[in-house]
């Protein structure tokens, strides 16, 4: 589906991830877990597209993602990135609908398809009785449910979430995490995640890549890359690991 | 608040503003009934006739395309920036044109006022871009600060010369920088534009949503932004550029008109675009017949009217919003 060759991220300069060769299969779910500052949201950003890489390349199918269209780029890789610009005066409904933006080919009208996709994406959030609510007018939590629920409408054969649970409760975190897990499972799809959760990782993730803040990186199935030694090197924090239900889980501790 | 679809809202916004112009024909320095101006339509003579057809018209006109360019021009400024402060003149536009069309009036050429407001214009559009845009992407923030600098600056030759021109001469430069349609003729190019602007709006109006959201989304959602933010950057300047040219730099409207429809519920480009187009034209004639006819014969500067009306409209809109939210 996706895959990089010797990809770097470089900002100002600064070589944050060196020499990155990954392949995203079908159906995978990863993890990005990274200390803060080492370049997992730059990654994504490359990874989708929305930057073309200094060094290295990203391929799609087999393509180089800078030869895409911007719109046929938004069919197969989507992203939410972790901020944006608070200037949309629309209502939920519209603003979940701008995620079919790449699927619509008339300038004008919206197909039976993008209606579907939308509605369903409002429902399956449980934010349908907000849809003519002004998108700002939304609390932190109800918001995030409603960017979340337009990348599902935006429907791509790859997912990137930047920091997705962040203003979620519980509940919604579960959710949104067992759905991305049925997504990849059943539906074929491919999702990446960056996340700082390393326990929701463990239960919910098949595969984790780790970028050390030397730049280098460690990617694989979670079973092999998320051991008490790597975790310690990445977060310099030492864990205690406990077993729970069958699922290896981790504990800060002093 | 009741709330109507904006597609209706646009249609009986649009047959308001058309009506109001209308209306504003029959006032001025003599104010002719709406009976006569019918009656001398169809007839097509007499003194009326030659009133509303060389005089009260093409000033209408003229008053209505100004204002429906100001408003779409701070419209998409305001969606390019993502900033609300942001308006047709932020870039010092219309300083570029008042420098040119002042240097024309000057060098005493004044015949070539309009194409010296125009270089003038076109050299702070390409400078505020390549100072602005080196290498990277549109930054907001630095193209707004780009802009103010360049201003700042332009204005400040704008004083030295108004300063050292003739004392004779300065009191009309001064009316005509606060915007004046006094010798204002209606332009082929300036309609074109506006009309221009209002399809743009209407066929890329999704994708300018999208680019509220600021640019790395609208990438990720498929916009292809660069390409939009150079259109979105250039349809704005030149409908700033067409007005100053013509009518100096009238003030408010392209600041306020946006906020005024977003605060009545319509926010998709599709219909802002349109609807700031009808409503900033409607401004900017109500206004410019106040301007010709409180103190007639005696002509006041039309930039002053759409601030004084357009003020108290924005805080009136501003209190009403903020019960709806609580």
């Amino acid at each position: 589906m996706l895959e990089t060759k010797d990809l770097s991220v470089i900002i100002g300069g600064r070589v944050l991830l060196n020499g990155l060769s990954l392949a995203l299969g079908l159906g995978e779910n990863w993890a990005i877990l990274g200390a803060n500052g080492t370049g997992k949201s730059s990654l994504l950003r490359l990874l989708a597209g929305i930057e073309n890489p200094l060094k290295g390349q990203v391929l799609a199918d087999g393509i180089a993602t800078p030869a895409f269209s911007k719109k046929s780029l938004a069919r197969q890789i989507g992203l939410l990135p972790q901020f944006e610009d608070d200037h949309y005066w629309g209502c939920v409904e519209e603003y979940v609908g701008l995620g079919r933006f790449s699927h619509s080919s008339g300038l004008w009208a919206k197909s039976d398809d993008d209606q579907i996709m939308t509605q369903r994406a409002l429902e399956h959030f449980e934010i349908k009785d907000l849809s003519n609510r002004e998108y700002r007018s939304l609390s932190g939590g109800e918001r995030q449910r409603a960017r979340l629920a337009s990348l599902m409408a935006q429907d791509p054969k790859l997912f990137l979430w930047d920091e997705p649970l962040e203003n979620l409760d519980y509940s919604g975190q579960m959710k949104f995490l067992s759905w991305v897990c049925d997504l990849t499972r059943k539906n074929d799809r491919t999702s990446m995640m960056v996340i700082h959760d390393i326990n929701m990782v463990s239960r919910f993730f098949t595969h984790t890549l780790m970028i050390f803040a030397d730049g280098s990186h460690l990617a694989g199935a979670c079973s092999e890359t998320l051991t008490l030694s790597n975790l310690e090197v990445l977060y310099q924090t030492r864990f205690d690991q406990v077993m729970h239900d069958g699922v290896r889980l981790f504990v800060p501790s002093a | 608040m009741m709330r109507i679809g904006q597609p209706s809202a646009l249609f009986w916004v649009a047959c308001l503003s058309v009506c109001v112009a209308i209306a504003c024909i029959s006032f001025g320095s003599v104010s002719i009934p709406i009976a006569t101006i019918v009656e001398s339509i169809r007839s097509g003579e007499g003194v009326y006739w030659t009133v509303i057809s060389q005089l009260r018209f093409p000033r209408v006109l003229v008053a209505f395309v100004s204002g429906a360019l100001l408003a779409m021009s701070g419209c998409l400024l305001q969606t390019l920036l993502r900033n609300p402060l942001a308006d047709p003149y932020i870039f010092g536009i219309s300083s570029g044109a008042s420098l040119g069309v002042l240097g024309a009036l000057v060098f005493a050429v004044p015949a070539y006022s309009i194409p010296f407001g125009f270089i003038g214009a076109g050299l702070v559009i390409v400078l505020v871009a390549l100072i602005a845009r080196r290498g990277a992407d549109w930054n907001p923030y630095r193209l707004i600060l780009t802009g103010v600098m360049v201003s700042a600056g332009l204005n400040a030759l704008i004083s030295l010369i108004l300063v050292l021109s003739p004392p004779n001469m300065m009191k009309g430069m001064i009316f005509w920088m606060m915007g004046d349609l006094t010798y204002a003729q209606p332009r082929v190019w300036a309609g074109a534009l506006a009309i221009v602007i209002i399809v743009f709006g209407v066929f890329f109006g999704r994708a300018l949503d999208a680019m509220s959201l600021g640019s790395e989304r609208a990438l990720a959602i498929g916009v292809s932004v660069k390409r939009l933010e150079y259109v979105v950057y250039l349809l704005a300047s030149l409908a700033a550029v067409a007005v100053v040219v013509e009518g100096g730099s009238i003030g408010f409207v392209g600041l306020v008109v946006p906020h005024m429809i977003r605060m009545t519920g319509v926010w998709s480009h599709r219909y802002l675009i349109p609807m700031s187009a009808c409503v900033g034209g409607a401004m900017v004639v109500v206004a410019d017949t106040l301007a010709r006819s409180v103190w007639a014969p005696v002509q006041l500067p039309v930039g002053v009217m759409t601030a004084l009306i357009g003020v108290p409209i924005l805080i009136y809109l501003l209190n009403k919003r903020s019960d709806v939210r609580n």
